[in-house]
């Protein structure tokens, strides 16, 4: 069971999202849910009932790409309020920058064994002037990796406040230093 | 079962004391720190300020996220995560005695502010104990840290996650 509940019209998800920055590049996967337009996001997931925010990112790699990792530094509390088909969600993500826990030698991408049951998965590393160039999301981290990568992520944490629910949530989007 | 408890608190720095609210008992010696449960459409830094500007009269700015302390344990038949965010307070305009005033005309009654030296502060004066060694332990760094995890399992037969403070 994962956290997701509602309260008046607004639905809470509580996530973990997984910042592997590996020789320069990002490691994100494409999604194509059908629903919206294919776009590239890093591993990740809700978390679950009775597990840290630590352990839902190891779960979450471990069962995407087969990847055993661990988290080392937290980067970003993203805040997302926004619609999901005809549900507002706020949206609460704890992005860790994540190393993977053994060596690797030769592609970080060789090393992965994609889940045969997470049809969306398809792993894929970027530099950050592609990441620039890409369907990310969420879009407005977009800079904000590619700075805080080129200077070893030593700002971080930061508060990142999305909203698109204007109507509903007062809070103005940005980047802002925790 | 589980429910999700997810709130916000504040760690207020003052002339080397911090700001901690004494549990309402006679004699009591267990405090904890202010802060608020959770407002579905409001980011969490602004979640803490409303709270301590609606409930306790105090015009703050929420800083540096110090803490994200994750506690399992049981409340009546339920088991509980709680998450908890906590915030250093920053632009604190009030002095430490004003401070206290505020708190007290515009709290509930039964709060009991106090400004407390973290020495003070002996085991299971906090809780969770692993709290109180990070208050205990970042004040004298004036909370130039970075931030830091802490799980407190109290369920250890149903979750198995690892208790401590990991350094994020």
């Amino acid at each position: 069971m994962r956290f997701c509940y509602t309260i008046a019209m607004l639905s809470l998800n509580l996530i973990v999202r997984t910042v592997i920055y590996h020789e320069g590049k990002f490691l994100v996967t494409a999604l194509d849910d059908g629903l919206r337009t294919p776009f590239y996001s890093f591993l990740g997931g809700h978390v679950r009932v009775g597990e840290t925010l630590q352990d839902c990112a190891r779960r979450e790699v471990q069962e995407e790409v087969g990847l055993e990792i661990t988290p080392a530094k937290l980067l970003y509390v993203v805040e997302n309020f926004f619609f999901r088909g005809a549900t507002k969600l706020h949206e609460i993500g704890y992005y860790f920058l994540c190393l993977p826990a053994k060596l690797i030698t030769g592609s970080l991408l060789d090393q992965l064994s994609p889940s045969a049951t997470e049809e969306m998965i398809n792993p894929a590393l970027l530099s950050p002037p592609e990441l620039g160039e890409a369907n990310f999301q969420p879009a407005l981290l977009k800079q904000t990796l590619a700075e805080d990568a080129r200077e070893s992520f030593a700002s971080c944490p930061r508060a990142v406040i999305i909203n698109e629910l204007p109507g509903d949530v007062d809070a103005v989007n940005g980047v802002y230093q925790l | 079962m589980f429910t999700l408890d997810l709130s916000v608190g504040a760690v207020l720095h003052l002339d080397g004391k911090l700001l901690l609210n004494r549990t309402p008992a006679e004699d009591s010696t267990v405090y904890s720190c202010f802060g608020g449960g959770f407002m579905l459409g409001r980011p969490l830094p602004q979640m803490l300020e409303d709270t301590l500007s609606q409930q306790f009269g105090l015009p703050v700015q929420s800083g540096k996220l110090l803490y994200i302390l994750e506690r399992f344990y049981q409340r009546g038949k339920m088991d509980v995560h709680e998450i908890v965010h906590y915030y250093q307070l920053v632009n604190i305009e009030l002095p430490a005695d004003e401070l206290l005033e505020q708190i007290s005309q515009h709290g509930p009654a039964e709060l009991q502010p106090e400004l407390l030296d973290p020495a003070q502060l002996q085991p299971g004066s906090l809780l969770p104990e692993a709290l109180r060694q990070a208050l205990v332990t970042d004040v004298q760094d004036d909370f130039n840290v970075s931030a830091k995890l802490i799980v407190d399992n109290d369920l250890a037969e149903r979750c198995n996650s690892a208790s401590g403070i990991f350094r994020v």
